[in-house]
C-alpha cells in the first residue's frame, strides 16, 4: 500500500509537470473559455429577480402542461357535442321529409277505410300529436 | 445532451445570502482548467474538441451552479467534464463517420509535418538541461500514453481521485456510482499502470 501511495505522488508530479509545459495557444484559449464562462456567471447571479422568473416559468410551464391536455378534453366534448347536435337536425330533417312524401303522395283507396289514418289525419285526436 | 443532475435543493433565500464572487469562481477555473484539459485529451485526443469540451464545462458550471458553495464546485465539475467528455466523444464519433465517408470523394492534399507540433511542446522546460528535459519528456509521454490506454471508468476514478486528490465519496457522486465500485476501480488503474510501466522498463 505504501509502494501504491509512493507510486501515485510520482504520477501526480509528471502529470503536473505535463500542466505546466502546455501550448502558449492552449493557455490562450483556456484562458478566454475562462473569460466567457465567467461573463456567463454574471448574466445569471447579477440579481435575484432571475430566480423568481425561474420560479414563475416553472409555475407557467406547469399551467401549460395541464392546458394542453384540458385543451384537448375541451376539444373532445365540443366535438361529441357537435355531432350530437347535428344528427339531431338530420333526424329532424328525414322525419320532415317523411311526412311531407305521405302527405302530398296520392292516397291508396285502401287508406280511407283506415280509422287509423283518420286518427292521424284528424288535429284534434290524440295519436295526430304523437 | 446530457442531463446534469442538480445535487439537492438549496432554498432561494438561501441562494440569494451570500454568493461565492466572481474572483473565487475565476481561481477555481484557473485552476481545474489545465487538468480538465488534459483530461478531456486523454479521452477524444483531438486539440480542439478538448477545448471545446473544457469551455462547455466551464460555461454549464458558472451558468448552473456559480451560486452553490464553492467547496462543492470540485465535484459538480468533475461531473459536469466526465458528461461533457461523454458527448464530445459521440460527437466525434459522428464526425469522424462522415469525414472517412467523405473523404472517400476528395482528395487531402494537407500532409502534416509531425516535427513542427513535436518542436513546441516542451517550450517551458528551458531552465532544465538537454538531458533532464528529454528525460522527463520521454517519462510524461510515456505515462500519459499508458493513462490513454486505460478503459473509460478507470481513468476517470484514477484522475479524480489521485491527480484531482477528491475523497472516495466525491468521486463516486462525480461518477454516479458506488465508492465500492470507485476503489476497484481506483486499484485496478493503478495496477494496470504499474505494470504497463514495468513492461516499459520505467520503475518510478
Amino acid at each position: 500500500m505504501n509502494e501504491d501511495i509512493g507510486f501515485i505522488y510520482k504520477i501526480r508530479q509528471i502529470l503536473n509537470q505535463g500542466t505546466v509545459s502546455l501550448d502558449t495557444d492552449v493557455q490562450a484559449r483556456l484562458h478566454q473559455a475562462r473569460q466567457i464562462a465567467l461573463a456567463h456567471r454574471e448574466a445569471t447571479t447579477t440579481n435575484t429577480g432571475f430566480v423568481l422568473a425561474g420560479f414563475s416559468s416553472w409555475i407557467a410551464h406547469q399551467l401549460y402542461g395541464h392546458a394542453r391536455s384540458l385543451a384537448i378534453v375541451i376539444a373532445i366534448s365540443v366535438g361529441t357535442a357537435g355531432i350530437y347536435y347535428w344528427n339531431s337536425i338530420e333526424q329532424a330533417q328525414e322525419r320532415d321529409e317523411i311526412d311531407s312524401a305521405l302527405l302530398t303522395d296520392e292516397l291508396p283507396p285502401s287508406a280511407y277505410l283506415d280509422p287509423g289514418f283518420q286518427a292521424w289525419l284528424d288535429p284534434t285526436s290524440s295519436s295526430s300529436s304523437q | 445532451m446530457v442531463k446534469v443532475q442538480s445535487f439537492g435543493i438549496t432554498p432561494i433565500w438561501m441562494k440569494s445570502a451570500a454568493l461565492p464572487s466572481r474572483t473565487e469562481l475565476s481561481d477555481f477555473l484557473a485552476s481545474v482548467e489545465r487538468r480538465a484539459f488534459k483530461q478531456a485529451m486523454f479521452a477524444v485526443q483531438n486539440r480542439e474538441t478538448a477545448l471545446d469540451i473544457v469551455q462547455d464545462a466551464m460555461m454549464k458550471l458558472a451558468e448552473k451552479y456559480a451560486t452553490r458553495p464553492p467547496g462543492e464546485w470540485p465535484m459538480l465539475f468533475q461531473r459536469i467534464l466526465q458528461n461533457t467528455i461523454r458527448d464530445g466523444f459521440r460527437r466525434a464519433k459522428v464526425r469522424a463517420l462522415w469525414t472517412t465517408l467523405l473523404s472517400s470523394f476528395a482528395k487531402d492534399d494537407v500532409e502534416t509535418d509531425p516535427l513542427e507540433t513535436l518542436a513546441a511542446s516542451s517550450e517551458s522546460m528551458e531552465f532544465a538541461s538537454p538531458q533532464l528535459q528529454l528525460e522527463q519528456s520521454q517519462l510524461l509521454g510515456a505515462i500519459e500514453g499508458e493513462i490513454e490506454k486505460l478503459p473509460l471508468r478507470q481513468r476517470q476514478a484514477f484522475l479524480m481521485r489521485y491527480w484531482e486528490e477528491m475523497d472516495i465519496a466525491d468521486t463516486a457522486l462525480a461518477m454516479g456510482c458506488s465508492e465500492g465500485s470507485v476503489k476497484t476501480h481506483c486499484s485496478r488503474a493503478t495496477h494496470a499502470l504499474a505494470n504497463a510501466l514495468k513492461r516499459k522498463g520505467i520503475s518510478l
